[in-house]
């Protein structure tokens, strides 16, 4: 800008209208992409034990109670969680675990011990009326 | 009884052929697994088997061997029955000769007037004493070698016992030695089955963590893809913000000027001299 003697001179660039509006439009929808919170995986995520590993952990076991070394009765797979069986599809199945229940209860306990922070990172997405 | 003590034998021995051909296939040489087999009970079982055979054989003591003596052998088993009867005998023919010498003699004296002489009577004594000599000396040598005789099969009694109880102490430890053996082949049996259970169940093993990595493989490309799907939006606003970061910037630039004073003043100098012409 420049002018003499009390006059000014003003340069302006303009974007097109085929740039500026796309432009705006992604803004617009990064906004609503960033109001979405975080979604877990609650699909399987590790795979159970085979029954063929099954049987090879009961076969160490007979064999320790074959030489006395585990009580007889013992059963390879005690104590372990009952593995949930997901459907491929085609009726097939997979046996595995998810880590989803562990997931939600550690995410129940962070809000039960910081509700303040949990209610804050929750209006990042979820706003309360008189927030939004 | 032997008919009874028979079915006794053939349950110590576990079907084994109790006689006759062998038959072609041995029914206790199984070529298939017997069914409910299990190496690991096998195992366990043939090592404690294995350890009580070698501490039985730890505790073997061999058959004691003792020399026998002649000097403690009741000779009198060794001896001829008979010997008395034989020496009878030979007293009898010995006597009957005697007799017969005494009839002549009796004949000589009295056909010589002399029968009941005195010369009739020291030859009759002669006689005596000869019979008695040799009745004294063939009792004594018959006994003799009946005691010497008596003597040797007791001595061979005692070698032939002694190379008896020899071979029982070898054959003793023989045996001790072959179930020492068997304990110890055992053993190595109970130990290779140890082995073969370990290395089918590591197989096992190993084959069912291939199994389960599929699984998992099935289950992670899952996971990537949910990953996928929740991106993607983001993703799409990244290709926009690229696509127009590589867009040549078609900027339309436009100016403007803003007059000042000395334009005003300007103007209206021109505006004057115009009137004036």
């Amino acid at each position: 800008m420049s002018g003499g003697k009390g006059g000014s001179k003003t340069t302006a660039t303009e974007i097109p209208d085929w740039i500026k509006e796309p432009a705006v439009r992604n803004l617009a929808r990064a906004e609503d992409v960033q109001k979405i919170g975080y979604m877990p995986y609650y699909g399987a995520d590790v795979a159970g034990f085979t029954p063929m590993e099954q049987q090879a952990m009961q076969n160490q076991v007979s064999q320790a109670q074959a030489f006395g070394l585990a009580p007889q009765g013992m059963q390879a797979m005690a104590g372990m969680p009952q593995a949930q069986q997901y459907d491929l599809g085609g009726g097939q199945m997979v046996s595995g675990y998810t880590a989803g229940g562990l997931y939600d209860q550690a995410l129940a306990e962070t809000q039960s011990r910081q509700p303040e922070f949990a209610q804050r990172y929750n209006e990042l997405y979820f706003p309360s009326e008189e927030n939004a | 009884m032997a008919g009874q003590a028979a079915p006794s034998v053939m349950r110590g021995m576990a079907g084994a052929p109790t006689g006759g051909p062998v038959p072609a296939t041995r029914p206790n040489v199984p070529l298939a697994p017997t069914p409910g087999f299990n190496v690991n009970t096998a195992s366990a079982g043939g090592l404690q088997q294995a350890m009580a055979g070698t501490q039985a054989g730890m505790g073997y003591n061999p058959q004691q061997v003792q020399a026998g003596q002649l000097a403690n052998t009741n000779l009198q088993q060794y001896q001829d029955p008979y010997t008395k009867q034989v020496i009878d005998a030979q007293a009898q023919d010995v006597l009957r000769n005697a007799q017969l010498g005494l009839n002549q003699l009796g004949g000589q004296a009295q056909r010589a007037g002399a029968f009941g002489g005195s010369r009739h009577g020291v030859a009759m004594g002669e006689i005596g004493r000869g019979v008695a000599q040799t009745l004294g000396q063939q009792s004594a040598q018959l006994r003799s070698q009946g005691f010497q005789n008596a003597q040797q099969m007791a001595q061979q009694d005692i070698a032939s016992r002694m190379q008896a109880d020899l071979a029982n102490q070898q054959a003793g430890l023989g045996g001790a030695q072959m179930r020492l053996g068997a304990s110890a082949q055992m053993g190595d049996l109970a130990n290779l089955g140890f082995g073969m259970g370990q290395q089918i169940n590591q197989n096992m093993m190993q084959q069912g963590a291939q199994q389960r990595a599929l699984q998992q493989q099935l289950m992670d490309i899952a996971n990537q893809r949910f990953g996928q799907y929740t991106a993607t939006p983001a993703q799409g606003l990244n290709y926009l913000n690229q696509a127009l970061g590589v867009t040549p910037q078609a900027n339309t630039q436009t100016t403007s000027r803003q007059p000042g004073l000395f334009d005003y003043l300007t103007l209206g100098a021109t505006a004057l001299g115009g009137m004036r012409r």
